[in-house]
């Protein structure tokens, strides 16, 4: 695939099994080969169940979960997003109890692609700031 | 002894050379031979300094292969002409000092003229096509943009990248505020780590006061990528709590933290930056966050 197709498909992951909750797709975008190098805590990282399994947690934790794309490079067989996450946390997440409070936070990926579909994923969570305005660390400064 | 022998002795070499066979080529030179690549200055002598020139090669563009398209024999000569082809995956020690991994392609023009002797390669002058070299490399701007001058520019994704290797390489790691006066733009602003003012003043600060908590800051990185005017990169920070961060008196801890940044350029600088970094990890491995894992308090 070029990347203009690459793109294309790798838009679906936040905007159509994240933000949709359409599970399946994962199995048609995510190879069964695929790794994930940056886990989030306790999670898995081998194959499109993994990618189920987050958005599953995620999507529990925030119902209401929506991924915004600020910036998408695209390079050989890599594509980078840069997104905006927001929700409100009325699920448990990560085992802590649901607050009820809002959050928005940014997350950077990068997904490697064999053929049509994803093999590897590397990225970057803001965990941290999702903590600090759930009440759950302390913010900066304080 | 025929000419042809003389094309048919560097076509030996090369072929040797191409499977990464050294010991054949340097038993196919004589003790003294010599070696001048011209473009970079650079004399090579005897067998060892021939196994430096090719290694020298091998390490900067391991896939590197040379075929001749043609050839001229004379009595104690043959010249040869080729294009060298390969991918940029390993340091390249030019006149001007290392030139790290871009990972771009290479593809250019040389003239190899070869004295021989006692049936030996004696001596080769190596005329490259620097120029197309260097550009390849992402180094120099293409000439279109020079005739422009001062006017607006779009660097290409390749020269986009080695900027942001250079900043990091050079910039960060070795610590050259030269550097990063050159490739960061006097509008430069950091959207995850603001600074205290724009530009490469503004940089230096925000690199200073991690630099405070870690004074030996360097980075691995692992990944670069580029399209349009943006890049991105990934890597690992590494360094030791040996000063106060972000009000968290020193822990004297190593950490590791992972990152993927985005870097938006405008004529040729740096002026935008979106920074990622496993800020939760780094709490806690300096011990001031819980440690992963469900329902820890």
């Amino acid at each position: 695939m070029n990347t203009e197709e690459t793109k294309l498909v790798a838009r679906r992951i936040p905007y159509e099994v994240f933000n949709q909750g359409k599970l399946s797709l994962a199995d048609e975008l995510v190879s069964r080969d695929f790794v994930n190098h940056s886990p989030m805590p306790g999670m898995a990282d081998r194959g499109p169940e993994s990618v189920k399994q987050l958005t599953t947690a995620i999507r529990s934790a925030f119902p209401d979960l929506q991924y915004t794309l600020e910036a998408e490079i695209a390079e050989g067989d890599k594509v980078v997003h840069r997104a905006t996450a927001r929700g409100t946390n009325t699920g448990s997440f990560m085992g802590i109890p649901a607050t009820g409070k809002p959050a928005t936070w940014t997350e950077t990926h990068i997904v490697r692609f064999s053929g049509a579909q994803i093999v590897e994923h590397w990225g970057e969570v803001d965990l941290l700031g999702i903590m600090q305005q759930l009440g759950l660390a302390p913010a900066p400064g304080q | 002894m025929p000419y042809e022998d003389n094309a048919k002795l560097a076509r030996n070499i090369y072929d040797a050379f191409n499977k990464g066979d050294f010991e054949r080529c340097l038993s196919l030179a004589t003790e003294d031979v010599e070696i001048v690549l011209v473009p970079f200055g650079q004399v090579f002598r005897g067998r060892e300094g021939f196994r430096t020139f090719m290694q020298g090669f091998k390490t900067a563009f391991p896939d590197l292969t040379i075929n001749p398209t043609n050839q001229v024999s004379a009595e104690g000569a043959v010249v040869n002409e080729f294009r060298a082809k390969g991918t940029h995956t390993g340091s390249l020690f030019g006149p001007a000092g290392e030139i790290p991994a871009t990972g771009n392609k290479i593809d250019y023009a040389v003239i190899e003229v070869w004295g021989i002797r006692d049936s030996r390669l004696a001596s080769i002058r190596n005329y490259f096509d620097s120029a197309t070299l260097m550009q390849q490399l992402g180094l120099v701007p293409f000439p279109e943009r020079v005739s422009g001058g001062a006017t607006a520019f779009t660097a290409s994704p390749a020269e986009n990248k080695v900027m942001v290797r250079r900043l990091f390489e050079e910039g960060i790691n070795r610590g050259s505020t030269a550097v990063i006066q050159e490739l960061i733009g006097p509008s430069y602003v950091n959207h995850d780590f603001p600074t205290p003012v724009p530009g490469p003043e503004g940089f230096k600060q925000m690199l200073g006061m991690f630099r405070s908590g870690f004074p030996d800051l360097r980075v691995d990185l692992h990944d670069v990528l580029a399209e349009g005017d943006k890049a991105a990169s990934r890597g690992t920070w590494h360094g030791t709590h040996q000063g106060e961060f972000m009000g968290i008196p020193a822990t004297g801890k190593r950490i590791a933290v992972t990152y993927t940044d985005i870097w938006r350029f405008e004529n040729g600088k740096l002026v935008e930056n979106w920074v990622q970094m496993d800020l939760m990890g780094l709490m806690q491995q300096l011990g001031v966050a819980p440690a992963p894992g469900p329902a820890s308090k």
